[in-house]
């Protein structure tokens, strides 16, 4: 059963990459566009462990610096979802652990991909970036990221479980 | 044991290919990889953007609706039907009076414009400035064409496909115009610092004139980037006393890029540099200074350097002694 549930873990990825870039901006929602694609390699990697949680974040990673309109430095949204993909694996090993820990960790990793992304630049020399909104998008991938992931970790899960039965079966 | 080692490669081996490509992208490779995929992707974003339009345009709409009465319950499903089509209505009217706008701004400047539509936005998480329209090369798009709206200059092409383009906007922290303050004719540049609402803006000649409130347009050559005469923003704040060569105003852009919907792309230029004439008339001012600008004269009285301020790229002969 890995082919499905390796296709889920794509169609989920591609399908947070489009919801992020083209629709989600244009909802206008106040501050940093909501990351929905680190939440879902986070949902994924809770489920699927520490190292396809973070082949899902490579590939998540490589499909939003490549997607367009992205001029950023390729590969460094692919580094730290690696790092995020590792580390739900690592933390979501124990099934029976409460919703609210969940989201806690689902939001601080959230935050923390995208100040690793922006010091990884800022030592690489990215042009593009601005220091000023750092706090402002920083708080908001908190926000967003607990909402987020009290939505999409528990479909993930079920999802997961749908395409393919733990055991038993 | 032997699942910990693997474990450690796999993980090592991933990190190691996103550097590799960290620095393969510094060194400026990774161009034609990235052609390639927006060549997949884009089409995909295209067919997103219109499948999921009516779905949005619902959602917006779904904010205004809200009684909560059990007694009126038809009604409100009712009302509902008739909310969502006034939202769909109200939205077919914003995007009239958009292409309303762009189609004013390329006659009265004289452009050949292509409409496009923004169907992507990069991430706000990559700090860069742009979009993707569902505009390419088979309608006549290239790179380094201008962007603009009916307010004013967007941004310009960086890339293009067949089917679609990404647009470098003017905020962006890369970007730089030139740029001619409206009445003193002093030019200078605006460059982007990233944040949506505020350029700086660098004069040349550290003594020429500005005052809050004064407007940008664009200054090109023919055959640079950037068409002369576009509609560019506001200056807000001036820091710096006349004299300083740090001089630096800050400028708020006419173009919402947050709310960024149609666009058009200047596929031809104009012949002649139209000036001041698309700025909209001013309010308060006196409107005659407008006018007597976009005759193409600018008025002695306002420029106080005119030496500095003299150099025009439309051809014409300087005007002052």
């Amino acid at each position: 059963m890995a082919w499905i549930r390796g296709m889920l873990a794509v169609a989920l990825v591609v399908t947070s990459v489009l919801l992020q870039l083209t629709v989600l901006p244009l909802l206008h929602l106040p501050g940093a566009v909501p990351n929905v694609v680190t939440i879902t390699v986070i949902g994924i990697g809770f489920c699927a462990g520490s190292v396809r949680g973070a082949i899902v974040g490579f590939v998540a990673g490589m499909l939003v610096d490549l997607a367009p309109p992205s001029i950023a430095t390729l590969g460094i949204t692919a580094l730290v979802l690696v790092l995020a993909g590792f580390a739900a694996g690592m933390f979501g090993e124990d099934p029976d652990r409460p919703l609210l820990l969940i989201i806690g960790f689902s939001s601080l990793t959230c935050a923390l991909t995208v100040l690793v992304a922006t010091l990884v630049g800022g030592i690489v020399g990215d042009p593009h970036i601005t220091w000023s909104r750092v706090p402002g998008i920083l708080l908001s991938e908190l926000i967003y990221g607990a909402i987020l992931a009290a939505l999409i970790v528990p479909l993930i899960r079920w999802l997961w479980a749908l395409v393919a039965p733990p055991t038993g079966r | 044991m032997r699942d910990s080692r693997r474990l450690r490669t796999i993980i090592g081996l991933l990190i190691l290919t996103s550097l590799t490509l960290i620095v393969l992208s510094l060194k400026g490779g990774g161009a034609t990889v990235r052609t390639g995929a927006q060549g997949a992707i884009g089409p995909v974003e295209n067919a997103v953007a219109s499948v999921t339009r009516p779905v949005r345009d619902f959602f917006t709409s779904l904010g205004s609706i809200g009684s909560k009465d059990q007694t009126i319950a038809d009604l409100r499903a009712h009302n509902e039907e008739l909310q969502s089509k006034l939202a769909t209505s109200e939205y077919a009217r914003n995007r009239a009076k958009e292409l309303d706008d762009l189609l004013k701004i390329a006659g009265a400047g004289d452009y050949k414009v292509v409409p496009a539509q923004v169907v992507g936005v990069g991430p706000d998480q990559g700090f860069a400035w742009t979009v993707t329209i569902d505009a390419g090369s088979i309608d006549g798009l290239a790179v380094d064409q201008d962007v603009i709206t009916g307010q004013g200059l967007v941004g310009r092409i960086v890339r293009v496909t067949k089917t679609d383009a990404t647009v470098e906007l003017l905020v962006d922290s890369t970007s730089t115009v030139g740029a001619r303050v409206e009445r003193s004719m002093s030019i200078g540049f605006l460059n982007g610092t990233g944040e949506a609402t505020a350029m700086s803006f660098q004069l040349l000649d550290p003594f020429a004139q500005i005052h809050v409130g004064d407007r940008l347009v664009s200054f090109g050559v023919r055959g640079g980037i950037y068409v002369p005469g576009l509609p560019l923003g506001t200056i807000t704040d001036i820091s710096g006393k006349a004299g300083q060569l740090t001089r630096v105003a800050t400028v708020t852009p006419f173009v919402d890029v947050n709310s960024l919907d149609l666009v058009g792309v200047i596929v031809d230029p104009p012949r002649t540099n139209p000036r001041d004439s698309l700025l909209p008339p001013v309010a308060s001012a006196s409107p005659s200074a407008t006018s007597g600008s976009a005759a193409g004269e600018p008025s002695p009285a306002d420029s106080v350097a005119p030496d500095a301020a003299s150099p025009d790229v439309s051809g014409n002969p300087s005007p002052s002694s």
